[in-house]
């Protein structure tokens, strides 16, 4: 039996004026309640079935922020279809870039229906041909008579639930398939892990973009599966004016939040010193998918304690698309673990060693604790083809019963990803006295603002500007204590015959329309400057040492 | 409070954007200045601020085309 819709059904019948979601666009505020939202998904469901979709089809949703986000996805549910959030396109973003990447997308999943907007919807239509799918204006959904469904009509647990698309190489994204079953199994171990059940009264303040898991999860699944209340505000509108995150915790009293670790210090430096917010209402603010940082928590608290924010409140987690979302939570009501490692011990052979922290040298790096493994999920640490035993590092494997069921249409991707039964994270840590501690990453990821770029993407797209010399530029993370998270540094090697600033101008717009991240610093260099491995490879780590001596 | 001049408004782009070998002049963007994102732009409002005594908000300042009109939007401002 597939429980995932069961609190919809209960609350819309039971407690139909309770809400949803609160949901604000331009400081317009729209409520969702449990009734209204059954009602627009059913509406929804009636629009993709008129439109040809069935059972297992793709749904594709591209919308901005808006009140129909969650009917739109949660139609596509009842309809039996398999949603699947992209992201809409922004100004500064290259459009060439965007649309191919998407066109890939579309055909690769064969989507049957992609759900956007009037102004994209021309211009999928303009842009792309031959593509399979009907295109409709969410607008149309409205007024449509809604579908009738009973229990008997959901779609079985084992059903796949949704597409949830993660940065692939050059772009391609990759999708994660997830059923019913693995959402609603980490869903409720989630619970566990948080000591909140259906019956808690949570009230989950966010401005996460769905087409992240972060958002998509915690900030949907989790208050739809569990019958919490969602206030939600748009990205960019968080990005610009910050403080406003707090007015909704304030006047919603929220008690939980979600956090990529650079919104802990964006908020520290952004929101106004005149402000004052009452945030005591907040019970778990929880750092995720981006490296967990103390000096952020501590920036957090010293500026905000005044706003009634508890240091407790402050607390980790490990996540992936990969595991539904959740994969450890530090235990909530403590303060998480922190710890000061050797790091040339770390580097040279992969023991963790604990210093004091009086003893605390320049070259310990802290670490903070992600917590323990959520029930139903094993975690193990493998170097060079060993698993290890606690204080000791190497590649994160994941093993349980909410894992996902591979990549759409991707198989060799999919098996590739695999070491027997354990899935390949790509990210490097420890386990120390049951807890998981992230160290770095296997593969050349930087994480920039909570978003993953490979390093390799960066200097394929570096070698093709003008004035840059072909096959000589590095690109890696430095990351920025003030910022809060990686900040990406390119250097190259210029070729002569262009100006320094007419380089970086391109480069830096290159960048930035086809990663939507701005480099932090681009250095130019002169030929023969950048340092190559002992097998002939312009190595990152060797050049990033050398960048940072000459700064 | 600063002077609110160009040159002065220059010294705070290049503090809050980490750019100090690379050229802001009345024509750059934040297509030619590395470090110029949408979190720098929030940064730099609320320092311009600091340090001039008034400001405008990242979305009005986002529709200046250049730093010089951003420059003379600001002066327009000016108490």
């Amino acid at each position: 039996m597939n429980i995932f819709f069961d609190q919809l059904l209960k609350k819309a019948q039971h407690q139909s004026s309770n809400i949803f979601c609160e949901v604000w666009v331009d400081d317009v505020r729209t409520v969702i309640t449990w009734a209204d939202l059954l009602h627009r998904s059913l509406q929804f469901a009636s629009f993709y079935r008129q439109n040809g979709a069935i059972n297992g089809d793709i749904v594709c949703i591209i919308l901005k922020h808006h009140p129909d986000i969650y009917p739109a996805f949660i139609g596509a549910m009842l309809a039996g279809a398999v949603p699947s959030f992209l992201p809409f396109p922004t100004p500064k973003q290259d459009k060439e870039s965007y649309w191919s990447t998407h066109e890939k997308v579309f055909a690769r999943t064969n989507a049957k229906l992609i759900v956007t907007y009037a102004e994209l919807k021309e211009q999928i239509e303009s842009r792309i041909v031959n593509l399979g799918a009907s295109i409709l204006d969410h607008a149309d959904a409205h007024g449509v008579e809604p579908i009738m469904i009973g229990r008997n009509d959901l779609p079985p647990s084992s059903q796949l639930a949704l597409l949830q698309h993660s940065s692939g190489t050059t772009g391609l994204k990759k999708g994660v398939m997830l059923t019913y079953d693995a959402i609603t199994r980490q869903l409720t171990s989630y619970q566990q892990a948080l000591n909140i059940t259906h019956d808690t009264d949570v009230k989950i303040a966010t401005w996460l973009p769905l087409y992240h898991d972060m958002g998509l999860i915690a900030c949907f699944m989790l208050p739809f599966f569990s019958g919490y209340h969602i206030l939600s505000i748009d990205a960019f509108d968080w990005t610009a004016r910050p403080a406003k995150l707090f007015e909704i915790v304030e006047t919603g009293r929220a008690t939980h939040m979600w956090l990529p670790n650079f919104a802990f210090n964006h908020l520290v430096r952004a929101v106004p010193r005149r402000a004052s917010h009452d945030l005591s209402s907040l019970q778990a603010i929880i750092d995720c998918s981006e490296p967990c940082k103390q000096e952020s928590f501590d920036k957090f608290i010293e500026r905000f304690s005044a706003f009634g924010v508890e240091r407790t409140a402050l607390q980790t987690c490990y996540a992936m698309a990969e595991s539904v979302f959740a994969v450890s939570q530090s235990d909530t009501g403590k303060i998480p673990r922190s710890l000061w490692i050797d790091a040339p011990e770390l580097r040279s052979s992969g023991v963790v060693r604990i210093l004091n922290e009086p003893d605390a040298k320049a070259d310990a790096i802290r670490v903070l604790s992600s917590g323990p493994p959520l029930d139903g999920i094993e975690i193990a640490i493998l170097k060079d083809g060993a698993f290890m035993p606690d204080g000791r590092t190497g590649e994160v494997l994941l093993r349980g019963s909410f894992m996902f069921s591979g990549y759409f249409n991707d198989e060799e991707t999919s098996k590739n990803s695999y070491h027997e039964q354990w899935y390949k994270t790509g990210d490097v840590g420890f386990m120390l006295d049951g807890e998981i501690y992230i160290t770095g990453r296997l593969k050349d990821i930087i994480i920039v603002n909570g978003k993953n770029i490979h390093a390799h993407d960066i200097e394929e797209t570096v070698n093709q500007v003008s004035g840059i010399k072909p096959g000589r530029a590095v690109a890696f993370g430095m990351y920025d204590e003030v910022v809060g998270s990686e900040k990406l540094i390119i250097v190259a090697e210029r070729d002569g015959a262009h100006e320094d600033q007419e380089i970086i101008t391109s480069l830096n717009s290159a960048i930035t329309a086809n990663f939507g991240i701005t480099p932090s610093d681009i250095r130019l260099v002169a030929e023969g400057w950048l340092v190559k491995t002992t097998s002939g490879k312009i190595g990152r780590g060797e050049n990033m040492t050398k960048y940072k001596q000459k700064t | 409070m600063k002077e609110f001049t160009f040159d002065n408004l220059v010294e705070v782009m290049r503090e809050v954007f980490n750019a100090s070998g690379v050229v802001i002049d009345e024509n750059s963007t934040s297509a030619s200045v590395p470090g110029w994102d949408s979190i720098a732009h929030v940064i730099l409002m609320l320092e311009i601020e600091d340090v001039f005594g008034f400001t405008m908000t990242p979305q009005e300042a986002a529709e200046s085309a250049n730093v010089g009109e951003l420059y003379r939007a600001l002066a327009a401002r000016r108490p």
